[in-house]
């Protein structure tokens, strides 16, 4: 439709645009890689990754073009005016709705051809989350589940030895852990710090056989089970025993951890990393969630896509296959907010024997 | 009498200047503490009490960025851009702007009108349109797709038109006389008149388009053509935040601007000391 | 309001002779050509663009369009959220506007005066509107937050303050108060350009009529300042409708769309729900309630300038 919007203007200046823009060299065409960046290891890791591929693949170049902010304003841009990046860095929950607009390469044949990818060794459910009608249109890179953060000192102070392992106990000793420290009657260390974002409460559905999302991909809040979650985190919110991050000044959950306002708190392995090196005096420990009804958690993979209109889908292909290959996958070892994506890999980098990681496998 | 309203008048002078500085204090203290974060080594920049003295204090995150990114690159593609848009902004605005203010044209009305409208869109509907049509021009990524689409704002034909109508038409009249046509009248008699006008508008066109970020963060897409803006906006991690080091960049992304400020307000300065407000 | 300041310029003086009109008619395109050849690219074109698209089911990417009528025009008058987003522009534009424009001059008036460290003040005036919406965000973030120090000076006056930014009631006038903040200096640098267009023979001659200072201000300087402060209202309201960036740092359009403004809706429905037509169908709508409300106006007080 837009074209017959910019076309009497677009015929006028198309000459003054061979002037402007007829002077590019034409090298070796790259492959266009994007990601937004998550950390800085993050990126020193795509770099590196990208210097390794250059060299395992002489004649092949590699431009790493990440994005700074508004990824998806951005990306979908680009996605619509086929000006994307050849791979692109996608979350699993974005699947659904950039297979609706048709925008992404189906990876099935490209896997079927190339006996060296060992697509078996990922962990399964990472690679269905990146599947939609039965075929898959990304490739998971790492992955984090959500746990429970907690800090020892402030359980040892309040009597408590080991974390919550059901849901009464995480009521009870959020109650025991909401102090006045400073003996000025106010309040200012509460037992959990909940995050705002969706994400955070959907464990707690899960966890009580709701859901939030129905079967067209849709919110949907009045299940039963939903509300009856959700009026579980409001009543620990009312009683003064839980609290979002602006009750308290913080700019997220992890950040009222890190000013010990907060003696618990729900996070992926991203948020070790965040408090090791902004909070390094604050201690912390992690467990799994407390379970409810039955146990569940939520998972984030991030992971790689090639966009539909690319223009050389087998290059494409060759970047994406390294990006998350037996071979390529061992540098997001040393990933601070993922683990690996593959089994091999995480078997290789002993992930169930380190004390942090596990939890959030 | 004298003496009573002279006394009167001193203390009226001295309320009122201690009422500006606390102003003053008010509109200046974020710019303040962004500088003080600057200064310190990383760590929890949000304590409470807030310090304005940096303790301990540092100058590495200013040396961070002059190593760690390509700082002296984009600050090199920020000022050429927003040069090239300042100087063509004030040419051609302030063409525009006279021809609406003291030319009768067939249309004026209606155009000026249509004018007016592009301005009530809001940037992220006009971002699509207009990202498209640089993309079927085959300009994405380039300086022109920085450039081109900021080298006319309404924005600035707006504020010289509305200056340019003050302005009395003797003066106009007298060059007509002398045999000017009508560039040489807009070029030798009424752009030196309008110094104070051109001031706002470079002040505001240069702001304006050295803080733009979301159209050069779309539109640019290899680091190379990054403005400071965008470039610094790396530092905002999806989970973690180096603030000191953005804070530090906030810094050095507002001196040019006022620098700028300070350059073009002295145009502003001469004028009210004749203009009789004074006291 | 617009043909009242253009005509008043279309003064006498000038033969009305076929020849000359035409002549200065061809100066003037002319002097339009570069303004108008760039507008039409990247102003008009995206004006044309989003009154084609309200008309049609678009996402940015479905290839084939429905032509949906006014479909999407009927769907935002019944859309809470979209009159929720009208109920706040309208708050804001009208609570922010006046507010920046008499504080603007109020600033513009003071650094004009005979004080010691103009400049300087000038200088620290200015501030606000160079310092990074980021920064800006985040302080007024803290200082309104429950143990911010907003409600540390409210304590001390024995007043419990609210979570400011996150109570429904308060939160749109929170945000509101930081557009004044970051504005006035903005627009004080017009009013200051303003101030010195004024002839300084009037303020003499005024000065010889025996007129005090207020009566000058009152004849002389407001006067003087009426096309600057047409400038400044148009761009404020302008401002006011497009205010994003605070609102998308500072609230993000909550709690419960109490900070949903329309150039907010605009971008949700365009880039968070993908329904650009949708998006662009509500800047129309709203172009016309405007138009409208304009044109009673007029009709009512057909004198209102």
């Amino acid at each position: 439709m837009y074209r017959s919007g910019i076309t009497p203007f677009g015929s006028i200046v198309l000459w003054l645009a061979l002037f402007l823009s007829g002077c590019e060299q034409q090298d070796a065409v790259p492959i266009r890689l994007t990601g937004w960046i998550a950390s800085p290891i993050e990126e020193t890791l795509t770099r590196t990754f990208v210097d390794t591929f250059e060299q395992r693949h002489p004649g092949l170049s590699v431009r790493y073009e990440p994005i700074a902010a508004n990824y998806m304003d951005k990306l979908l841009l680009m996605l619509a005016t086929g000006t994307a990046p050849d791979v692109i860095m996608i979350e699993a929950f974005w699947i659904p709705l950039l297979v609706e607009y048709d925008v992404l390469l189906p990876l099935d044949d490209f896997i079927g051809r190339d006996p060296g990818f060992f697509p078996d060794d990922f962990e399964p459910v990472l690679l269905d989350a990146f599947r939609s009608g039965g075929a898959l249109y990304g490739l998971p890179k790492d992955h984090s589940t959500l746990a429970l953060y907690f800090n020892p000192d402030m359980f040892e102070e309040a009597g408590l030895a080991v974390p919550p392992r059901n849901w009464d106990e995480f009521a009870e000793f959020a109650r025991r852990l909401t102090r006045d420290t400073d003996g000025d009657t106010r309040i200012d260390q509460y037992g959990y710090g909940h995050a705002e974002d969706l994400e955070y409460s959907l464990p707690f559905v899960w966890q009580n056989g709701g859901d939030f999302i129905d079967g067209r991909g849709r919110i949907v809040f009045a299940e039963p089970a939903s509300v009856e979650a959700l009026n579980f985190l409001r009543r620990m919110k009312t009683g003064g025993i839980a609290v979002m991050p602006s009750d308290v000044g913080a700019a997220w959950n992890m950040d009222a951890f890190g000013r010990r306002r907060v003696a618990m708190a729900i996070s992926g392995l991203w948020a070790a990393n965040f408090l090791n090196e902004t909070y390094a005096s604050v201690p912390y420990r992690v467990a799994v969630l407390p379970v409810g009804k039955l146990p569940a958690s939520v998972a984030f993979a991030v992971g790689y896509g090639i966009p539909k209109r690319t223009r050389n889908p087998e290059l494409a292909w060759r970047l994406l296959r390294y990006l998350t290959g037996p071979e390529g996958g061992r540098i997001w070892v040393k990933s601070d907010i993922g683990l690996p994506a593959r089994r091999s890999v995480a078997q290789e980098a002993a992930i169930e024997r380190d004390p942090l990681k596990r939890v959030f496998s | 009498m004298m003496k009573i309203s002279v006394v009167r008048r001193r203390v009226a002078r001295s309320g009122i200047l201690a009422l500006l500085l606390v102003a003053a204090a008010v509109f200046t203290l974020p710019f303040l503490w962004s500088l003080s974060v600057s200064l310190q080594p990383p760590g929890d920049v949000f304590r409470w009490p807030m310090k304005l003295v940096p303790d301990p204090f540092t100058l590495e995150n200013y040396r961070r960025l002059w190593t760690e990114i390509p700082f002296a690159r984009w600050l090199l593609t920020s000022a050429g851009v927003a040069l090239a848009v300042t100087s063509a902004n004030l040419f051609f605005d302030a063409l525009a702007g006279y021809a609406f203010a003291h030319l009768r044209f067939p249309g004026r009305n209606v155009l000026f009108t249509l004018l007016l409208a592009t301005l009530m869109v809001p940037a992220h509907v006009t971002l699509v349109p207009k990202f498209m049509l640089l993309n079927a021009l085959g300009l994405v990524n380039t300086y022109t797709a920085l450039v081109a689409p900021a080298m006319v704002q309404v924005v600035g034909i707006f504020l010289m038109k509305q200056f340019f109508e003050s302005i009395p038409r003797q003066m106009e009249e007298a060059a007509f006389i002398d045999g000017c046509n009508r560039f040489q009248v807009f070029w030798r008699v009424v752009l030196p008149t309008s110094k104070p006008a051109l001031a706002a508008l470079g002040i505001y066109t240069f702001q304006g388009n050295w803080n733009e970020f979301l159209w050069p963060l779309v539109v640019a897409t290899t680091s190379d053509r990054f403005t400071l803006p965008v470039g610094l906006a790396m530092f905002r991690y999806e989970f973690r935040v180096e603030w000191t080091l953005l804070m530090a960049g906030a810094v050095l992304i507002a001196l040019p601007t006022l620098i700028i400020f300070l350059v073009f307000q002295r145009l502003f300065i001469q004028g009210i000391a004749t203009s009789g407000l004074k006291e | 309001m617009l043909s009242k300041a253009i005509s008043r310029n279309t003064g006498p003086g000038r033969p009305a002779d076929m020849p000359e009109r035409r002549r200065e008619a061809r100066a003037a395109y002319f002097f339009l050509l570069p303004a108008l050849i760039v507008l039409s690219l990247f102003a008009f074109s995206p004006l044309v663009f989003i009154f084609v698209v309200a008309f049609f089911d678009w996402n940015l990417f479905r290839a084939d369009l429905h032509w949906v009528e006014a479909a999407n025009f009927v769907e935002l008058a019944g859309d809470e959220r979209f009159l929720t987003a009208l109920r706040n522009t309208t708050v804001y534009v009208l609570g922010v506007v006046p507010a920046q424009t008499l504080l603007a001059l109020l600033l513009a008036l003071a650094v004009s005066w005979n004080i010691p460290a103009r400049g300087f003040f000038r200088a620290a005036f200015y501030i606000p509107a160079i310092t990074s919406s980021v920064v800006t965000s985040i302080i007024f973030l803290w200082i309104y937050s429950k143990p911010g120090l907003l409600n540390y000076v409210l304590f001390r006056f024995g007043i419990e303050g609210p979570d400011w930014i996150g109570s429904p009631k308060y939160a749109l006038g929170a945000i509101m108060a930081v557009n004044v903040w970051s504005t006035s200096g903005y627009f004080m640098v017009a009013f200051l350009a303003g101030l010195r267009n004024i002839p300084a023979s009037l303020y003499e001659a005024a000065r010889i009529d025996g007129a005090g200072p207020w009566a000058r201000f009152q004849y002389v300087t407001v006067p003087g300042l009426k096309p600057t402060l047409f400038f400044v209202v148009t761009l404020g309201i302008i401002g006011t409708f497009q205010v994003f960036d605070q609102i998308y740092m500072m609230s993000a359009g909550g709690p419960v769309n109490a900070t949903t403004t329309l150039s907010y809706f605009v971008y949700n429905s365009a880039f968070r729900y993908f329904r650009f037509g949708y998006a662009a169908a509500a800047v129309v709508l709203f172009a016309i309630i405007l138009f409208v409300t304009r044109v009673q106006r007029r009709i009512i007080r057909p004198e209102a300038p």
